[in-house]
């Protein structure tokens, strides 16, 4: 802590400092919001901001800040669940494929080429159009989606390291391949993997906040800030535009802190290679 | 310094002719006594008239073609390309004098054989659900200027089906599609798909001319577009808006209040647990506050139901149904204690996502059913897995929706309910409204038809077979300067009765 204060690595502080409010905000909402977020006020429908409504309400009179703080909770939990199936996935893949080398590398690294090929949105549009949708079906979906990117970025590293000396060395020991990748090279690289999965993080938070745009994201039943976004642009012009703008606000927030916190974890990694 | 005043001047000129620019076009249209309808869905499907299934189709194309006899704003049915009508004793025999000098779009004048042409195309054709079915026991027949339609058996919503028969030119039906000819008020001048449709006052029309010269059909799909086309001046009429959008609109339009004209319930699965016992159902019906989801989704507009007849369906409508279940959550926990859920139970919503109207009052609905104690959930799905799973599958709980009308017979809304309908997606099974709906159809006597119906659609209400809610009110917004634009009591837009003042 004390180094992040003093470090000059503004991206980083800034980064840190926007997570860190989102953090709280989303923990608070966990336990506590103003209002009951699903609560809806007939009385005070579409009411502009005041001390009351910080945010203002929506046009069921549901308080817009509570609504907020949920949503960003949904976003944070999807996100880094989407985040975590393609880490651990992909990490899976990319090492195989890495270290193993050869036809099999190939057959690996084809396949997730052919993911890739595709718009993730669209894709994920087909899937859901054929297994239809359950509540938090869209993690696992973009969680395969994020697959490849991360299994292309280890492979990489792993083709690198495989030929360092100190992997040929406990190779030479007789260890396992299993104990070379994990106990060796991983711990190795998970400096590079530490800013990529902050933009992957970034990417799930709009690939979901794009999808419930559409409306084939998180289920209505959760606050969500696409769906939020989506349900919001109908008073645009003459209603509410104070609530597309708090929405929009919030996912532009939550994106900019994870890029910076990315930006300033790449820019220390590489004053450590230095 | 010259150039500096040049570019000033430059830039006010700009800034002048683009403020111009919006507020000319309205008179210039006057002028050109010329209409611009803005239409929220692409109409992109065929223009045939037996062939097109899009409602917003269907609702303009109505000025063009034109059947042996159409629908009145009143809702009574009128001749038209037939003179007259007359029905014999037995109500089998129906014989239509053809109107003498009636014109279609091309010049040509309409003869027996045209008639005979459209129906029997129309019977080979036509995708509407109930139609052909009805075509297939008619024998239709030329004696001279006379059309004469034989019935296998009397049938007294029949002219409703003859209104849509639409008359075109023998031999014309595969050019329809994309360059229809009718005898309506106004013909066909063009169409680019997901743009435009542009019709033209036809001079040769046999009834009152029309006034408007020009009408062009401006399509903006989406619906904040839409609202920024009107604010800028260059729509004089939108149909079907909702509250929240006319809230954005300027100055220098009405606005008129009607309703969707469908029935809007949560309809629910009687074939299933728990939905199959009867207490249940009125569980339900007592757990929804309606005049809440009215406050809450359009500030306290539309009408109430109390069963599958919205109100400006006057004929049957029965207004003492509208209340039989008032809100009240005590009794809703009763009835549910009773059946054998004293702790609630738990049950999905279904609500098709491309609905706005539909979502909204199903987000309330879940919420509603929540404080009786029923564990509700909304489910979103898409339009396409709507109609296959929920209406042919009938693989949901309870479902938000609406069913409108495709004809004006008190049978296109309440014959669907029977036991062996196949569009009885509910799986209501009632021996009592079977036999009321049986008898009403071939009743000939019509004070007592609509009493068979009335007591058919208090049936609905008192077996509780879905949670009636509401007629949607919906809002038409025009141009300040034009007048006359007629209501129908089904989905129309009526082209020739609108006037510039």
């Amino acid at each position: 802590m004390k180094t992040l204060l003093k470090s000059d690595n503004w991206y980083l502080k800034c980064g840190a400092f926007i997570m860190a409010v989102i953090l709280l905000t989303v923990l608070t909402g966990l336990f506590w919001t103003p209002y009951d977020p699903n609560y809806m006020d007939t009385s005070a429908r579409l009411s502009s901001p005041s001390f009351a409504h910080l945010f203002g309400t929506d046009n069921f009179g549901r308080d817009i800040f509570s609504r907020v703080m949920q949503g960003l909770g949904t976003s944070f939990m999807v996100s880094f669940c989407i985040n975590l199936i393609g880490l651990i996935i992909g990490t899976i893949v990319g090492a195989a494929a890495g270290y193993s080398g050869g036809l099999f590398d190939d057959v690996l690294m084809r396949i997730c080429d052919a993911i890739t090929a595709f718009p993730s949105v669209m894709l994920a549009l087909v899937i859901i159009a054929v297994i239809g949708r359950g509540d938090m079906d869209i993690i696992w979906i973009l969680g395969t989606l994020f697959i490849p990117s991360y299994a292309r970025m280890v492979r990489s590293e792993f083709v690198q390291q495989k030929s360092c000396n100190y992997v040929r060395m406990a190779r030479l020991m007789g260890a396992k391949p299993l104990r070379i990748i994990f106990v060796h090279i991983l711990p190795n690289i998970y400096k590079t993997l530490l800013p990529a999965a902050t933009i992957g993080f970034n990417n799930a938070v709009l690939a979901e906040a794009s999808m419930s745009f559409l409306g084939i994201g998180v289920s209505a039943n959760r606050p969500s800030l696409g769906r939020m976004l989506n349900e919001s642009q109908g008073f645009l012009i003459g209603g509410a535009p104070w609530y597309a703008a708090f929405v929009g606000f919030s996912i532009v927030l939550l994106v900019m802190g994870l890029a910076l916190l990315g930006e300033g974890l790449q820019a220390e990694q590489n004053r450590g290679k230095k | 310094m010259n150039k500096k005043i040049i570019s000033v001047l430059l830039a006010a000129l700009m800034i002048f002719s683009l403020c111009s620019c919006g507020k000319d076009k309205g008179s210039e249209r006057k002028a050109a006594n010329e209409v611009v309808i803005g239409i929220a869905q692409d109409l992109g499907d065929s223009l045939n008239p037996y062939q097109m299934t899009a409602a917003g189709t269907k609702e303009i194309m109505t000025n063009l073609y034109e059947g042996l006899y159409k629908v009145a704003p009143s809702g009574d049915y009128v001749p038209a390309v037939a003179e007259d009508c007359n029905i014999s004793e037995d109500g089998t025999v129906y014989t239509f004098p053809l109107r003498q000098g009636v014109k279609f779009h091309n010049g040509k004048e309409v003869t027996a054989e045209d008639v005979i042409y459209s129906f029997k195309t129309c019977l080979e054709i036509s995708v509407d659900s109930s139609l052909p079915a009805v075509l297939q026991s008619a024998d239709v027949k030329s004696e001279g200027n006379n059309i004469v339609i034989t019935l296998s058996a009397a049938n007294n919503d029949f002219l409703a089906y003859v209104s849509l028969v639409y008359i075109i030119p023998e031999g014309y039906s595969a050019e329809a599609a994309t360059n229809p000819v009718g005898t309506g008020p106004y013909k066909f001048v063009s169409r680019s798909v997901q743009e435009s449709i542009v019709f033209e006052k036809f001079d040769e029309y046999w009834g009152t001319p029309a006034s408007i010269k020009k009408v062009t059909c401006k399509i903006h799909e989406n619906s904040t577009a839409l609202i920024a086309a009107i604010n800028a001046g260059a729509i004089d009429l939108v149909p079907h808006l909702t509250l929240d959008q006319v809230a954005g609109i300027g100055e220098g339009y009405d606005v008129l209040e009607d309703s969707m004209k469908l029935v809007q319930a949560l309809y629910l699965n009687n074939a299933r647990e728990p939905f199959n016992d009867v207490r249940v159902r009125k569980a339900i019906c007592y757990a929804l506050d309606i005049d809440e989801i009215l406050k809450i989704t359009a500030e306290g507009h539309g009408s109430k139901l109390g069963s599958s007849i919205y109100p400006a369906f006057s004929k049957y409508f029965d207004e003492s149904l509208v209340g039989m279940y008032p809100h009240n959550v005590d009794e809703a926990k009763r009835l549910l204690t009773e059946a054998g859920y004293p702790d609630g139970f738990s049950m999905t919503v279904t609500v098709p996502s491309n609905y706005t109207p539909h979502v909204n009052v199903g987000q309330v609905i879940v919420r509603q059913l929540q404080e009786a104690g029923i564990k509700a959930e909304l489910k979103e799905i898409e339009w396409n897995s709507w109609l296959t799973d929920v209406y042919s599958g009938r693989d949901f709980d309870s479902t938000v929706s609406g069913f409108d009308a495709s004809t004006l017979t008190a049978n296109a809304l309440l014959a669907r309910w029977t036991s062996d309908n196949k569009k009885n997606m509910i799986g209501f099974k009632s021996e009592r409204y079977d036999e009321l709906i049986a008898k009403a159809t071939v009743e000939t006597d019509d004070a007592i038809r609509t009493q068979l119906y009335k007591e058919a659609t208090r049936v609905l209400a008192e077996e509780a077979a879905n949670a009636y809610i509401q007629d949607l009110a919906e809002y038409t917004v025009i141009n300040k300067d034009l007048s006359g634009y007629t209501f129908y009591p089904l989905y129309r837009i009526d082209f020739t009765t609108i006037y510039y003042k």
